[in-house]
């Protein structure tokens, strides 16, 4: 039902992955698919949840268009120090965008997001006339 | 330099750990600034609160964290599981336990660890 709107072909992909080994603040997240999201379905609204670790809110862009959710931004190194040994390197860090395609219509107006403790949650208000709609028995 | 700080497994963790306890592993960076070491760990959904970072007497450095994140009924798309996190790491004495700093923001935790100071690499001037 949900499906991520991946907006580079494999072969980028391929190619973003391979750059990303040589270089130290990549251009692009290490992971091609971070942010990790989860979706969840209830009667009134749709809500889309992220995971974001250290990434600030003026880092961080929520927009959505045309049925697609867009989350965007970038996590920055903090204290960049060129002298610094890396000794252990597992956090993907840089520039990094997921689109999600939501296929039920949203009240665009009410749409909600709020960031805390690195995780982004983004409140989609379903539409009225596609709320299910109990039908009495005379 | 040799490297002064050792991942240790959850059989040397300072927290009991029985065998029903399954933690997730918080992806963390280590760099190494001469002056101190600085970890920088993954920990989403986590509050300040739920932190718990200790060292003991064998040098073992551990943090345990509980997650506050949660999650609606109904999934729709699930890319992410999240949980309790858990990493623990052995320092060299190279390292001043007593001063460790700790801050968390935007659910990163940011350790640094001062290195003793006579254990700071110093420049020898030699004179001829």
């Amino acid at each position: 039902m949900f499906c991520t709107v991946h907006p580079f072909t494999g072969a980028q992909i391929l190619r973003r992955n391979l750059n990303s080994l040589f270089n130290n603040e990549n251009e692009y997240a290490a992971r091609y698919d971070y942010p990790l999201v989860n979706a969840y379905d209830s009667t009134d609204f749709i809500t889309v949840v992220a995971q974001v670790p250290g990434v600030a809110k003026e880092d961080l862009s929520v927009s959505y268009e045309n049925g697609v959710l867009k989350i965007s931004g970038r996590r920055k190194l903090h204290d960049v120090n060129d002298k610094a040994e890396v000794l252990r390197k597992e956090r993907a860090l840089g520039n990094f965008e997921k689109s999600l395609q939501i296929p039920v219509k949203i009240d665009d107006s009410k749409i909600t997001a709020s960031l805390k403790n690195g995780i982004v949650s983004i409140v989609l208000p379903k539409s009225d006339d596609v709320k299910p709609k109990t039908i009495n028995i005379n | 330099m040799t490297t002064n700080i050792n991942e240790t497994g959850k059989e040397n963790c300072a927290v009991p750990c029985n065998g029903t306890e399954k933690y997730f592993t918080p992806a963390t960076d280590v760099s190494d600034t001469k002056d101190a070491l600085v970890i920088e760990m993954d920990l989403p959904g986590v509050e300040k609160n739920g932190v718990k970072i200790e060292i003991d007497e064998n040098n073992i450095l551990s943090v345990n964290a509980k997650q506050s994140y949660s999650e609606p009924d109904s999934i729709a798309l699930r890319e992410f599981t999240t949980g309790n996190f858990y990493r623990a790491f052995t320092l060299s004495d190279d390292f001043e336990r007593d001063s460790i700093k700790a801050s968390f923001e935007d659910g990163v935790l940011k350790l640094q660890i001062p290195r003793k100071e006579e254990q700071k690499p110093k420049k020898i001037e030699i004179t001829l």
